[in-house]
């Protein structure tokens, strides 16, 4: 591919042009790119400006200045701002609002993958099995069976630790 | 100083690196955006207790972000041991660093911790292997911040749930030649993947090579993540091999032509910028991987990958050097390393 600027070396940048309101995706090359860089383009796209341009309607809409997380003294105008949270309890404290952006970022808002060994004990035990059933279920689909049996064994565990 | 990466794993003429890596936060410490100095040095010295404690990691050299000077972090960042972010930072954080340079722990990064494995070729089980046990002890020890629904809880919520990046490092030049990155770039986005510079978020895409990498953290399991990206890097992988194939065959004396022109710059130029030391890389890395250079080995252009830029060259020099002088450096570096090879 071509350098959409020069049209003579290889694009090997990406950049997102921000005009009118959308974001339109160019290819071009480093020098070209390190030329425009200073003048017209955005940084390069990277996750803060995916997650800006996720917030940032919200941003425009609301002056949401009263939620604040009362852990940390987070508000979520700074968090809107910086995209960082200040701590864990950020998470329930702004859950509403931050939900629905949990959910345009990866898509759902389920966690599947490892638990800590130490928290195991205080998490949600019928949405555990409920979760490990269905993919009890898929195992089996999958004719995954040694992998079933295990998920079978951390049911049951569960169901006797109930 | 070890070079990375020394081994050879699979694919790995081009599959430079295989990288996962795991962010981590205790659940009663703020996240960095709220952290005081006295919480960060209580992260380290709770870090330091965890680590001490137990002898299942191997060896780790303490590398203190405090008070080291800023071309040894720049080095330790060109080795892809820590994260760009970590070689800026101006407070109170570090990184654990494994004997073979292949592991490390950053402590008080973007996130509390970053647990990172880092292989030769396509080797992201094994690198997930290695995070996963680590992980697995210092959660023994410590309380992390997890919540049923969203999993591991991060600073940014780009990175929750597995807390899971997993990287592969990839040398295209076939496709980079041929126009086909674009078309590769938005169906890897189409897919939750992203394609980036070799130094990660916002870096360049240099010397025809990128890192693929997963956007998505929550959701799905980390074997389910790494397998998709081990999938979509092979085909990208076998692309490419078809590619520079097809060019070869198109044109045998052109395409020689242009391997052995770089070839003979990289071996005996007397001044060679980061820049066309990447360019020439490129080249040359393409004509040892399809056999028509035959006198070197891939590791030691990963060496040359390695040890050619500004502030690695600078910590093997052993003292400072300007822009020319580096330059001077590089060439010779670059002479020695082949020459070596060729004896």
């Amino acid at each position: 591919m071509l350098c959409q600027n020069c049209q003579q070396r290889a694009a090997n940048v990406q950049f997102t042009q921000t005009k009118n309101n959308s974001k339109v995706d160019v290819y071009l090359c480093e020098q070209c790119a390190k030329e425009i860089r200073q003048t017209e383009f955005v940084s390069p796209l990277g996750f803060d400006d995916l997650i800006n341009g996720l917030f940032g309607t919200q941003l425009k809409q609301e002056a949401p200045a009263a939620l604040k997380c009362n852990n940390c003294g987070m508000e979520y105008a700074q968090f809107l701002r910086s995209s960082r949270l200040g701590c864990a309890k950020c998470y329930k404290a702004f859950g509403p609002k931050l939900d629905p952006v949990i959910i345009r970022l990866h898509g759902n808002a389920q966690h599947h993958g490892k638990v800590p060994g130490r928290v195991s004990s205080n998490i949600n035990v019928p949405n555990e099995i409920e979760k490990l059933k269905q993919f009890l279920n898929e195992s089996i689909q999958k004719e995954e069976y040694e992998e079933a049996a295990k998920i079978r064994d951390r049911i049951r565990s569960l169901e006797v630790g109930e | 100083m070890r070079r990375l990466p020394v081994e050879k794993g699979p694919e790995h003429d081009i599959a430079i690196t295989s990288r996962v890596r795991l962010a981590r936060n205790f659940a009663d410490i703020p996240f960095s955006a709220r952290m005081s100095v006295k919480h960060q040095a209580e992260l380290m010295e709770r870090m330091q207790e965890i680590i001490s404690d137990n002898k299942a990691y191997g060896k780790l050299m303490y590398a203190d972000m405090t008070s080291m000077n800023p071309v040894d972090k720049v080095s330790l960042m060109e080795r892809h041991l820590i994260s760009p972010d970590l070689a800026e930072t101006k407070g109170n954080s570090g990184a654990y660093i494994n004997e073979n340079e292949n592991v490390s722990i950053m402590v008080n990064e973007e996130d509390h911790i970053r647990i990172q494995a880092l292989f030769s070729g396509i080797q992201l089980e094994k690198a997930y292997k290695v995070c996963y046990d680590i992980d697995s002890i210092i959660a023994e020890k410590a309380d992390y911040a997890f919540d049923d629904k969203y999993g591991y809880l991060t600073s940014c919520p780009t990175n929750i749930g597995t807390g899971m990046r997993a990287s592969v490092m990839l040398h295209l030049p076939a496709l980079v030649m041929t126009g086909y990155m674009k078309s590769i770039l938005e169906s890897c986005n189409k897919v939750g993947v992203t394609v980036r510079g070799i130094y990660g978020e916002n870096s360049d895409a240099v010397g025809d090579m990128f890192q693929v990498s997963n956007q998505i953290t929550l959701g799905r399991k980390e074997e389910e993540i790494i397998a998709s990206i081990d999938g979509i890097c092979k085909q990208i992988i076998d692309r490419e091999k078809t590619l520079r194939l097809q060019l070869y065959k198109q044109n045998v004396y052109r395409f020689e032509d242009r391997i052995f022109r770089s070839y003979g710059l990289f071996v005996n130029a007397r001044i060679i910028s980061t820049q066309e030391c990447f360019k020439l890389l490129s080249d040359v890395r393409l004509g040892v991987s399809m056999g028509i250079i035959k006198e070197i080995d891939i590791v030691t252009l990963n060496e040359i990958l390695v040890s050619s830029q500004p502030a690695t060259l600078q910590k093997i020099s052993g003292k400072q050097l300007n822009k020319d002088e580096r330059d001077i450096k590089r060439a010779e570096l670059i002479r020695m390393k082949v020459q070596k090879e060729l004896c």
